[in-house]
Order: structure tokens, then sequence, then C-alpha cells
């Protein structure tokens, strides 16, 4: 397994650097679910209790749990984000429906809880803020179904969300785990970002970004391939075929999904200028980007002096990207130790670990590399 | 100067409605609040008597309203939380979009009709439309020379410019409360500025940067914590405001100038006098108040502001009623903005605060009120934002001004021995010069780590006298003491019109007196106040192991900056 695509697939909330901090909290969780685990196997005349908390990335702590038809149940939520929430009980299916009217209340949603006045909410507790509890008391619905449950804080809708199983079978509940699967929604914004693998145009979206610094720009390339470029770095990080990104709803405080397989990473910055590839670059700055017809970008740095521009597409099935350096005499480009299999430089020749371009070639060169194959046949 | 434009039908209208006044007494020394009915039989007067607001639909997913301007062309542009940048032409009422997948761009300044700059998190950038079909295909990095941690509070805010060319952006500190995201940061890392509730382990967090005209980006004053807000004023002043918090007592309106220290500690990482090892935070508080220049305008935290936002000063020569040369804010939390009046009082500028459009009865104004722009016909427009968990809304409205005079307090001056107010219209004299009319309390705000302040040494001031105008449109408030360093806070009652056909819209107006007119006393030292326990840093140390953080790009070669 590549490195990289070991460290974006890692559960983010249990990276050795984060677990001290996320101790209590995922005991808080263990000791929640095992509260809950008794009453949802209670008997019927006995009120069911649930206790259901938060977890970071806009979580319930439980993403199902099930009642009884018509059990007294009480369902005590706690907030241990930083964020506020509330917990709602919507009719099935209704879900979407009331998270987006829930966006749209305008003058008077903070005095509603941020709960629109449709029949499709069933129960609600008040927004809750961080360290907080509330409690909502009802009578479980005797028609036997599968109740959405729902944060209707503005945007939290896309995320935030689990079943109330309403069955004569109850099981105990189940826990989100801390490393969600893929959500099934294509972003939790809902416009712009697009999990389709093939686009007619590029989309560039500036994002903080896993593996990378915290000034980063995904960009989504007609022909399923989407790439990181650091504009912090000024460099081209890695490349991924499969989806683009999922953006947090509340875009600082999360890192953007990958959601794709990351088949090609570049370790540090490539290109070396002058006759010797010895020589790092000592200053690189980022100046910016074009986008062309098809809203490609080209990034722009200067790099010790020299004006470079890069710019990335697929073509023929690889990954090419197009250096352009403003009239160096020697151009070097350091080939990555590791996953560099199938890279060609096109005018250039292979110096040890570098490809060298001298001439015109130095001016502008392309390095391309073959996109894997399973991407080049993305589902229709 | 009175920019009157008085509708003369309305004006009737009203006569007629209310009847003729007839002004009653207000016993002398009465402590408790006499029914405005009592005395004249207007009805209270309201906002939605003098200002229109429009609620404009937002484009599908175009979510908090996080910058506002407006085009040379009269369109406006909004940039909005999802990272777009969009116009809104107000003729057709159609969105469009100039532009998408910027990183939370809470600032825009157009320079043309196909030209603008536009602050992102991570940099101040130029997008440019050179093909001429209204989107935006060139993104130029302006400044990005300043450091970026990953962590969620480090917002960019501004830009403005003045006459000069000069451009100006402000810098939020990160939180302790927020886990870094990555491990690598942009520009020199010093883990010295993590001790802090809010931090500044990168280069100029918490500080206001100028870009001159040659394109050099400079830092130009330090100590704010979260200054969501710029602002010039027409003499070309720079205002920011800030956020309570530590080392902030209460939220404020500052007068920025340059090499000025504003308080918040964690950020004096990055002078000159704070280098070699030293921690900021660890300074005696005596010295840091010494360094730091207070707030032009306090505002009382809670029911006044929590969060202040824009500043934005009325140019529009009387086009949006008699508040030409006054400041408008947004407020987060409330359903006003707030109205701004400074004077240059002893060679410093200080003034008083009022809440504008506030009209609990009939809340057609949102919350979230983030960023104000007006427009050619002197429309307001007020662009809303619930921007992560602050309370606010998201929304777009734009106020207009009806053409009727409200009654309101236009100016407040020190004098020797109190305030003299000027109001919009003549008032009734008879209740204008009764003391009882009047309330001051006065307090101040302690400066020390912890986040926030109490209210210290609050107690009522006596009203010596009240003297009214040959005019009837000025007020002079004689008070039994008046100290430099406190807020004095007016609240006034059974004032109106001396035509009866107007009550005092605004009867609170808060009045930050740092200066005297002559003779200042220096400022009182800070009070003890227990430490605050410190928040362990979040961020590993700075070493390029594993889990270290990583320094990449940014301002590398970070030089110690002049004390002045």
């Amino acid at each position: 397994m590549h490195p990289l695509v070991r460290a974006l697939t890692r559960p983010l909330g249990l990276s050795p650097r984060k677990l001290p901090a996320r101790l209590p909290l995922i005991a808080a969780m263990v000791t929640c679910a095992l509260a809950a685990l008794p009453a949802g196997l209670h008997a019927a005349e006995a009120p069911t209790v649930i206790r259901i908390g938060t977890i970071p990335g806009l979580k319930f702590d439980l993403s199902a749990f099930s009642v009884r038809p018509g059990a007294e149940v009480e369902v005590i939520f706690t907030n241990s984000e930083e964020m506020l929430h509330n917990f709602v009980i919507v009719k099935p299916g209704t879900r979407e429906a009331v998270g987006l009217a829930a966006l749209t209340l305008g003058a008077g949603a903070a005095e509603r809880e941020f709960v629109p006045p449709t029949p499709d909410v069933l129960w609600s507790t008040k927004v809750v803020p961080a360290g907080s509890s509330a409690s909502v008391k009802f009578t479980a619905p005797t028609t036997l179904g599968d109740y959405p449950y729902v944060c209707t804080f503005p945007g939290h809708y896309f995320l935030m969300f689990g079943t109330m199983m309403v069955t004569n079978d109850p099981q105990p509940p189940v826990k989100t785990p801390l490393t969600p699967a893929k959500p099934a929604t294509a972003g939790t914004a809902p416009v712009a970002t697009s999990a389709a693998a093939v686009t007619a145009h590029a989309v560039t979206k500036r994002a903080l970004m896993p593996a990378s610094g915290p000034a980063s720009i995904a960009v989504q390339l007609p022909g399923g391939v989407s790439y990181c470029w650091d504009a912090g770095a000024g460099r081209f990080r890695y490349a991924w075929t499969g989806g683009y990104i999922n953006m947090p709803a509340v875009a600082e405080r999360f890192l953007a999904d990958v959601l794709g397989d990351v088949f090609y990473e570049e370790p540090a910055y490539p290109l070396r200028l002058g006759t010797s590839p010895g020589a790092v670059p000592k200053q690189i700055d980022f100046k910016g980007y074009t986008l062309d017809a098809q809203r490609i970008p080209e990034f722009e740095t200067v790099v010790d002096g020299v004006t470079i521009h890069e710019r990335a597409e697929v073509r023929d099935g690889r990954l090419v990207r197009r250096f352009r350096t403003g009239g160096e005499a020697t151009v070097w480009f350091a080939i990555p130790a590791e996953g560099a299999a199938g890279l060609a430089a096109a005018g250039g020749t292979k110096e040890g670990a570098f490809f060298k371009f001298t001439g015109a070639a130095a001016k502008e060169f392309t390095i391309s590399m073959p996109v894997p194959a399973s991407a080049r046949t993305p589902a229709q | 100067m009175h920019p009157f434009r008085p509708a003369l039908p309305a004006l009737l209208a009203l006569a007629l409605l209310a009847g003729s006044a007839s002004p009653a007494r207000a016993a002398r020394g009465t402590p408790n609040r006499v029914p405005l009915s009592s005395i004249a039989k207007a009805e209270p007067s309201t906002f939605a008597q003098y200002y229109d607001v429009e609620d404009i639909v937002l484009p599908e997913g175009g979510r908090s309203v996080d910058g506002l301007a407006i085009m040379p062309d009269g369109r406006v542009v909004v940039t909005f939380y999802s990272g777009w940048v969009c116009f809104y032409d107000a003729k057709t009422k159609k969105w469009t979009t100039f532009a998408e997948g910027l990183h939370t761009p809470l600032g825009v300044l157009p320079l043309s009709n196909s030209q603008m700059l536009v602050m992102q998190m991570p940099e101040l950038t130029l997008l440019t439309d050179k093909d001429g079909d209204n989107k935006a295909d060139e993104f130029k990095t302006v400044s990005d020379q300043f450091g970026l941690s990953g962590n969620y509070s480090e917002f960019a805010f501004g830009p403005v410019k003045d006459a000069q060319g000069n451009l100006f952006f402000s810098l939020g500190t990160g939180s302790n409360q927020g886990a870094p995201l990555t491990t690598e940061v942009r520009g020199f890392f010093n883990p010295l500025g993590s001790w802090s509730r809010m931090t500044s382990p990168v280069p100029f967090r918490g500080w206001i940067m100028q870009i001159t005209p040659d394109g050099k980006t400079v830092p130009y004053a330090s100590g704010l914590r979260e200054p969501n807000g710029l602002g010039l004023d027409p003499q070309g002043r720079l205002f920011a405001v800030d956020n309570q918090g530590d080392w902030v007592g209460a939220s404020a309106l500052y007068h920025i100038q340059k090499g000025r220290f504003y308080g918040h500690a964690p950020d004096l990482l990055w002078r000159e006098d704070f280098q070699g090892g030293r921690m900021p935070i660890d300074t005696p508080v005596e010295e840091l108040d010494a360094l730091r220049t207070r707030a032009a305008v306090v505002f009382p935290y809670g029911d006044m502001s929590n969060s202040p936002t824009q500043p934005l000063w009325d140019t529009t020569g009387g086009k949006f009623g008699p508040f030409a040369g006054q400041a408008f804010l947004g407020e987060m939390n409330q359903r006003f903005l707030m109205r701004v009046m400074l004077e240059e009082v002893d060679g410093q500028m200080q003034g008083a605060v009022s809440p504008f459009l506030n009209d609990p009865a009939n809340p057609k104004f949102h919350r979230g009120n983030n960023r104000l722009a007006f427009d050619a016909q002197g429309g307001l427009w007020v662009g809303q934002t619930f921007h992560d968990a602050w309370t606010g809304e998201e929304g777009l409205q734009r106020i207009t001004w009806k053409g009727i005079v409200p009654l309101e307090v236009s100016a407040m001056k020190l004098i020797e021995d109190g305030f003299e107010l000027t109001f919009t219209r003549p008032v009734n004299p008879e209740t204008a010069a009764n003391p009882a009319s009047y309330a001051m309390k006065t307090y101040f705000y302690n400066y020390h780590e912890e986040y926030g302040s109490s209210k210290y040494d609050n107690h009522p001031v006596g009203i010596s006298s009240a003297v009214v105008s040959a005019d009837h449109r000025r007020v002079t408030l004689h008070l039994d003491n008046l100290e430099a360093w406190r807020l004095y806070d007016l609240t006034m009652q059974n004032i109106a019109s001396e035509d009866g056909q107007h009550t005092l819209l605004g009867p609170w107006v808060v009045y930050t007196v740092n200066h005297l007119l002559h003779n200042t006393p220096p400022p009182r030292a800070p009070l003890p106040h227990d430490p605050t326990q410190r928040r362990t840093p979040r961020y590993p140390t700075l070493d390029r192991t594993e889990n270290g953080m990583q320094s990449v790009g940014g301002p590398q070669n970070f030089k110690p900056l002049p004390k002045n």
C-alpha cells in the first residue's frame, strides 16, 4: 500500500498524535453506548431511555437505535462538541426536506430552535450548547418503520443524522464508527461539490486538505483524475482517481475528504534550476493561477526569481503535467523514489534520479504518468 | 448640518393621526419612569416609520454573506461562505456567479467591473475576468505573507484601501479550542505563541497588515484578537473592531495607527522587543497595559454587542438619513446595527455608540449582521452570516430611508463636566430640560488575561442640570462627576420632538471617555485578577520529526519587527 494511501485512509480521529485528546471522548461514548444498551432491550412497559451524544465531524454518536411501537421513550441528548446542535425526530423519508426547510427559516430561526414548522417534525429538543444536555419524552409511533433523527441546526443535516427504528424486535443501539464510511451524499454543501468522476470542466477548490499544507487547492480534472496542489509550498502534492472531495459543512473546522484512491505522491519540490541538480530552491513564492476555457488551472510560482507555470490535464490515459519555465538553460525534475513507475519525461533525458531538460525543452516540458486503469472506465 | 428632507405628505398624515401634542410634566427627581403616553399623545416612534427593510433572496446554496460590496456599475457583489463570489443585479433580481472554490472568503473590494480583491483565509487574491464572460479566469496572489497553522479561527478580514493606495487587512488569532488539522504550517512556527486561549504561533496572527502601493506587505499594528471588520472614516483614519475574549474586556472599535499595540498579548511574539525566547503572555499586565492603545469606543457587552462586525461610514451625503459622517457597524447577535459618533478629544479619537434599527416589537431585521455597503442611491445593504456556530442568521437585506427625519441623537460631545447632545430635530424643551429625563451610570472594563471583564465600579452619576439650547436642538448635561477612562451609559425617557410627532428612537447612548478635554490623568492600573489557568498548546513542539509541525512556505525568513 502506498504510504500516502495509508495516511489518507487512516482514521483521522485515531492518529497517534490525537489519541490522548480523544480518549475522554471515546470513554464518554462507550459509557453512553453502555447506558443505552439495556434500555433498548427493556420491557415495553418501562420507559426506554436512550442516551445520545455527539462526536467530531458533525455526527451523533449513535447512528441507530430501536424502540418498540408505542413505547414510552426518553431521549437524553448531550452535546459534547463545540458547535450548537439539536435533536429532531422526523417522519420517515423527510430528513432532507426538514433539513432544507431549517436552512430557509430566516428571521426567527433561533427562536424556533432551528426547527422548521412542518408536520414532518415529530419531536425535538431545543438547541443544546456545548457541554449541555436536553431530553425529549414521547410515545413511540405505533407504525413500524425507520424514523430519521437529525440535527437541524443550519447546515448540519447533511451529515448529522441517524435512524430510530420502530420495531417489535429492538436491537442494541448502533454506535457511529469514528471513521465514517464515505458519505452517501455527494457533498455537504447543496451545490458545487460533485463526486462524479467525469466532468466537462475542471473544478478548482481551495480547502484544508489531508497530507498537505493549510493553503491547499484541490483540482478535479476532466478525465477522472483529481490532484492536490499546495499553495503554501508552491508544489504538486498527490493525485487520485475516483471522486473529487467532500467538503465539510464547516470548512475551516475539518479537513476535506479525498474521495478516491491516491496513485501518485510527490514527496518534495521537484524542480532544480541550473547546471547541477544539487541546488534545492531556496524561495518558492506562489503567485496564483489562471483558468482556461475548460477551467483547467495553470499555477504560477516564482522559484528563486524564476517564473514557473505548471498545468496538469488528462490525455490518452495519462496525467500530463506541463511546465513552462521562462528560459532557463537547464532544468531538472527529481524522480520520486517511490511510486514513480511509468513516469515519463517528454524531451528530457534520465540522469540518475532526475530528468534533465536543456535547450527548448528546458523552457517547456511535460512529465506524465499513467492513470490507473480502474479510473479510466468510470461507472456512468 | 442637518440634511433634512422631510416628506411633507407623510408628516401631515402623521400630524393628523397624532392630534395635538400636549407635553405634560415629568416630576422632577422622580426615579420612576413616566410612560411616554402621559406626556405626548404621539405613539412611540418606531424604525419602520423611517426605514424600509427589503429581504433579498439568496441564490440556492449561497450560504452566509461574508463579503459584500457594490460594483462600479451598481451590481452587488457577495462572497459566500460556500466559497463563491456572486453578483446580484437589483433590477433583474438575478444572481450570477463570478468565481467559486475560494477558501472562506470574508471580504471583497471591487477595483473595476471586471476586477476585485477577495480576502481568503490563506491569501489576498486579485480576481480578474480577462475574456469578458463575467467569470473570473485569473486569480493572482496579492499577499500570502502571513502564517497559517491550519487552525479554524485564523480568519482573514478586509481589505480596505485608503486614498494613498495602501491596502489594509486583518488577521484573526487561532483558537486553542481547535485541534491542529495538519502537521504542516505556513510560515515560521513559534510554539511560544501557542500557550494562550487565542494563539499566534505563526507570523502576524492578530495583526493589521498593510500592503503599500508598490505591493509590499508590511505588518502595521498588533494586539487584535479576532478583528472581523475594518473601515476607513471620511478623513482616511483606519478603524478595526475586536471581539471580547482573552485580553479584551469587552468588544470595541479601535483607531488603528502604525506600530501601535491594542492589547491582545500573544500577538507581541512578532515584535522586536519580544524576541529572545520571551513569552509575551508572561509579561506583567502593568507592562502590557502601558504598551496598549485603548479602544475609541467600547461596546457594552451582552445587551449592546457581543460580536461587532464591519464599520462603515455614512458617505451618502444624507441619502440614508441625518447621519452623514457617522459609522454604522454590524452586530452578530442583535437584531440591530450600531451607530457610532466619534470625535477627537485631547488628540485621541473617542465617542459614543447607540443601537440603530432596533425595533423589538417588529423584528424585520435579521441577526448575524456581518457586512455593510452603501449603494449609489443611499440604500444600505446588510449581509448576514451564521458562520460556524455563531448566533447569526443567513440573509441579505437592503435598508432604505423613507425621507422622514427620525428623532435621534446626532452627536454626543464631551464637555468640561458632562456631555452635549445634539438632536436631529428640535426637542420638547420642557422634558429635555428635566434632569429626570436622563439616567446616567458609569463603569469600566478591566484589562486582564482571562476571557472578558465584568463591569467594575458600576454606579449612577447624578445629572446636576440639563440645559436646552435656544434652537432646542442641543441639550447640555452637566454631571456631578466626570472621570477619564470610563464608560458613560446614558438612557433617556420622555424625549420627544418639539412638534410632538416623534419620540426618541435611540434612547440609549454609551460614550467611552478615555480622555478629558485636557489634563487627562494617567489610566488606572489594571485591577489584580486571578491568573487564567493556561491552556496547554495542542500543537506539538517545533521539531521536524514525524509528529512535529513542519513549516512550509509563507514568510519563512522572519525578521523581528522594529518596535515602531
